[in-house]
């Protein structure tokens, strides 16, 4: 069997990321490279990246896990006693290390020629590497780190590299006590500290103003300033403790129990931040792809956060998000995620949680649809994979998909259209039978009564309240007028309600014309809002109601809505703001005022009411570089929410007369006891 | 927070989206839409010539760059859920590998000891360097060249070694039992088209241990002008000269340059960044 390297953990090329290359010494061919696999595995991928900051920061890092076959099961041995050595056994192995159990020799040491071979075997086996890990095959639990480097005998637990890795990758300095009083001057260490005061201690951004400072004293301290708040946390409350570096006194901590002192727990504040902006530039992470949906079906939407080969999901606890789920390269199943995924959000299984259908046309030899469910413990996977086709539809780079349930059985399902990939446009109907989706009519140039062209748009809403999601199709340029259809479902086919042809009820059609879909009148069928710009000397917006097979204009605002004076540029987003049953409508214009604005438009069934705020909601600046997405992650029920999100911010918006923001993250998303990082 | 772009005309807060304003005008040149009751299809339905779309159109199947047909779906041949095992891998479009990156960068292997640096190894890597706005305290790398910053990277632990062990262990309660070493090997990464043969004598490497970390990101200039107070240099190369580095190492790193030998007429690799 010769020498091998597996890739385990692939976030981009070695010169972007954190490279970790694990080299195994004492295994010899056989069942040794089968257990130094699974330790492997056990340590890092289901260990150190499956918890907390390494779980959520998968992203940084690539894992080389090297094989190389040693002659003798084993490492050599060296055995001392009180400093002398006793006696020496020399196994035949590829790096030549041997385990002395002994603290004070560093537990093991290397062989003659084993930074030779080490450097060999990199240079051979990977990339690049920043962090080397070498796994001797002996079922010792101490290990000798530094210098980039951590060797250790099996017995050593993820937990015990996480804190070593807080040595190596984030130079933070130790939180436990061993003894004696420290006397030295500032530690250069990012979690020690010899400064007392409130106003220079190097995490005075993370303590919050009522905690005492010190806040404990005495011999490696807990809380001893006063009574311990109820609310305190151990390893998250930030203050001043007595003891670290490994002294009792005379030096202080920022929390009482990091994974600085005690491992087990995620790193504290000041630690988990140094991590993260250190790592900042590896991650190279932005808030632009973020979807919104019910992952959990707790009824509040989470987010789901995409980035190169990578997803993160964020659970909504009401007003704040918490990381639910990290994967980065691909989901078991298999998906491999690639930077033009497209994911479509819906519950397509029908167990009130949503799935996610991911679609890539652009990054493989063919086009790959999948669709990814929860696997029972809140992680996703692949529950079904279309290579290319599907009976009755091949895929192609241009398809676009439309979520909605067409058939009324309580499980999403897909509208696909392409126009541009083939002689002639094609929709299909894809059904979700809960595990997999089926085509269930796929119509070829024409739909009922509508000549399919490239430019066609599509939007889906129930227009005749029957519970089954039916389509409108608009088409402006390809014709010598505009056109919009109702089409509406039965369940497997579609069948046109009415058509109209340049003109709708009250509104002249034209080109540009913009729909949004909502049940502005609560009657439980979807209304159309239209909205033109810049085709007429004025802006319009029209309110046209569904009587379920036809549309009725019930309001049409001509330049003015009342409280919004409309530009060409305004953005629409339709949600409940209100909570009434009834859609209202979010402005927001960007571009054709000095100042930014974001209006909520709230419907009483027949009129608008709209107001505003300008520039600033709360601490979010609106801006243009600004995407919503409208979500109810309080889970009131209904659609009043706004995710928000630019390159480098994540912001939580609650309508409230008009608009509050909740929350508001940089760069990633934490919630900090006190504080923030920026 | 601020991430903005240019905006429009300044209007008065005062008076913009007050009730009672006359709508704003945004080209004059253009006509007003019918009022609601004046809407009438047909006065747009008879203009004149123009394509328009069939009440109840009909398609003649087949031809070329079509879909194939929609096979006739029965119970039996019903697309089963897919298998609850592993998918094979997705197939990858014909794009060129990280290894015909026409990107590289170069790791040199430095060796620290009695106060001094040499190039001990050097390795080209391909693909592209992310070369890090940050530094956090204890020892940072640093390589300049012409004063500007090609190369920057901690090293938290470069120089320690340490014991350790489980927290269930009884040494646990020992410590790490750490060395500072008096010599040390570490890496630093540059991007490739950052070295040539030219720039070599005023390509520089500093090893700082840094104090304190910074607050905001790094600027583009030398660590010590941003950092007066809290960076102190531990050793430099003054500039890279292939003649000291080590035998096994020049030659790759001439190779790299596209040097035959030190001082022979140089020629460039082709992979640059």
């Amino acid at each position: 069997m010769p020498d091998s390297m597996t890739q385990i953990l692939s976030a981009g090329p070695p010169g972007t990321k954190i490279n970790i290359a694990v080299l195994g010494d004492g295994f010899a061919a056989g069942a040794d490279q089968t257990a130094y696999n699974n330790k492997v595995q056990s340590l890092l991928i289901d260990g150190l990246f499956n918890h907390d900051y390494y779980y959520e920061d998968k992203q940084a890092f690539n894992v080389y896990r090297v094989n190389l076959i040693s002659v003798d099961s084993g490492v050599g041995t060296k055995t001392y006693n009180n400093g002398t050595l006793l006696n020496t056994v020399t196994k035949n192995t590829a790096l030549g290390y041997y385990y002395s159990g002994s603290w004070s020799h560093c537990w093991l040491e290397p062989g003659a020629n084993s930074g030779t071979l080490i450097q060999n075997a990199l240079n051979t086996w990977v990339p690049d590497y920043n962090l080397v890990l070498i796994l001797l095959n002996n079922p010792g639990f101490g290990g000798c780190g530094g210098g980039g480097q951590a060797v250790l005998p099996l017995g050593v637990t993820w937990d015990t590299i996480a804190h070593e890795f807080g040595h190596a990758l984030g130079g933070f300095g130790d939180e436990y006590c061993v003894s004696g009083a420290y006397a030295g001057g500032e530690p250069g260490a990012p979690d020690l500290t010899i400064d007392l005061n409130r106003a220079t201690v190097k995490w005075d951004n993370f303590i919050d103003p009522a905690t005492p400072i010190p806040t404990g004293t005495g011999t490696c301290s807990g809380y001893t300033a006063g009574p311990r708040p109820a609310t305190w946390d151990d390893n998250q409350s930030v203050g001043v403790f007595e003891g670290g570096g490994t002294m009792n006194t005379g030096i202080y901590r920022p929390v009482i129990n990091c994974r600085m002192r005690s491992n087990l727990p995620p790193y504290c504040p000041i630690c988990y931040t140094t991590m993260k902006r250190k790592n900042d530039s590896k991650m190279a992470r932005t808030f632009y792809n973020a979807y919104a949906g019910d992952f959990d079906g707790d009824s509040k939407s989470d987010v789901l956060v995409h980035n190169a080969n990578s997803i993160i999901t964020y659970r909504s606890s009401g007003a704040s998000l918490d990381i639910a789920f990290s994967a980065v390269e691909r989901v078991p199943g298999s998906w491999q995620f690639q930077p033009n995924d497209h994911f479509y959000v819906g519950d397509f299984n029908g167990d009130g949680k949503d799935e996610l259908v991911v679609f890539n046309g652009i990054d493989w030899i063919m086009p790959y649809l999948g669709l990814l469910a929860d696997d029972g413990t809140g992680k996703l996977h692949l529950i079904a994979r279309y290579d290319g086709s599907m009976p009755g539809w091949q895929f192609t780079a241009n398809d676009q998909f439309y979520v909605g349930d067409f058939d009324g059985d309580g499980r999403a399902d897909l509208y696909v259209f392409n126009g541009t990939n083939w002689a002639i446009p094609y929709v299909g109907l894809l059904h979700s039978t809960g595990v997999g989706l089926q085509l269930v009519h796929r119509y070829d140039a024409n739909l009922p009564g509508w000549q399919m062209r490239p430019s066609d748009q599509f939007h889906v809403g129930d227009w005749n309240g029957d519970g089954r999601v039916d389509l409108i199709v608009f088409n402006g340029p390809a014709w010598i007028y505009p056109y919009l259809g109702l089409l509406i479902s039965d369940g497997t086919s579609l069948h046109m309600g009415h058509r109209y042809d340049g003109v709708m009820p009250g509104w002249q059609m034209r080109p540009t014309d913009q729909h949004f879909v909502g049940d502005f009148n609560g009657d439980g069928k979807n209304d159309l809002f239209v909205f033109n710009g810049d085709a007429w000397i004025m802006a319009y917006l029209g309110l046209l109601r569904s009587t379920g097979s036809q549309l009725s204009m019930v309001r049409r605002y001509d330049g003015n809505a009342p409280g919004w004076q409309m530009r060409r540029n305004d953005r629409h987003y339709v949600g409940d703001l209100n909570h009434d049953g009834k859609s209202d409508i979010w402005f927001f214009n960007s571009l054709d005022w000095s100042h930014v604005y974001l209006g909520a438009g709230i419907s009483n069934g027949v009129d608008l009411s709209v107001s505003w705020a300008s520039d600033w909601i709360g601490e979010w600046h609106i801006g243009t570089v600004d995407r919503f997405e409208p979500c109810d992650y309080q889970g009131s029920g209904s659609r009043a929410d706004l995710f928000v999100h630019n390159q480098n911010w994540f912001g939580m918006m609650r309508a409230s007369a008009p608009v509050d923001l909740d929350r508001i993250y940089y760069r990633f998303i934490h919630n900090y006891r006190y504080g923030r990082n920026w | 927070m601020r991430e903005d772009e240019a905006r429009g005309h300044e209007e008065p807060m005062e008076v913009a989206h007050q009730r009672g304003q006359p709508p704003i005008i945004e080209n004059p040149l253009l006509s007003a839409m019918a009022p609601v009751d004046k809407v009438r299809a047909a006065r747009v339905t008879n203009i004149p010539g123009g394509a328009r779309m069939e009440r109840q159109p009909v398609f003649k199947t087949g031809g070329p760059g079509r879909m194939d047909p929609v096979p006739r779906i029965t119970k039996a041949s019903r697309p089963k859920p897919s298998p609850a095992h592993r998918l094979g891998e997705q197939r990858k479009a014909v794009v060129p590998s990280l290894a015909e990156s026409p990107l590289s960068y170069v790791r040199l292997r430095l060796h620290f000891e009695g106060g001094r640096l040499s190039i001990v190894g050097v390795r080209e890597v391909p693909g592209p360097l992310v070369v890090p706005d940050y530094v956090g305290t204890g020892l940072s790398y640093e390589v300049l060249a012409e004063g500007r910053r090609i190369g920057l990277g901690s090293l938290p632990d470069a120089n320690s070694r340490r014991a350790f062990t489980n927290i269930d262990q009884k040494e646990a309660a020992l410590g790490h039992n750490p060395t500072e070493l008096d010599s040390y090997d570490f890496d630093v990464r540059v991007p490739t088209s950052e070295l040539s043969p030219e720039r070599l004598p005023q390509t520089q490497i500093h090893l700082h241990q840094i104090a304190a970390a910074p607050s905001a990101p790094l600027g583009p200039e030398p660590l010590r002008a941003q950092l007066p107070e809290v960076v102190k240099t531990v050793a430099s190369l003054s500039s890279i000269d292939l003649g000291q580095v080590e035998p096994s190492a020049r030659a790759e790193l001439a190779r790299i340059l596209g040097v035959t030998s030190p001082g022979r007429r140089p020629r460039r690799t082709t992979r640059s960044t």
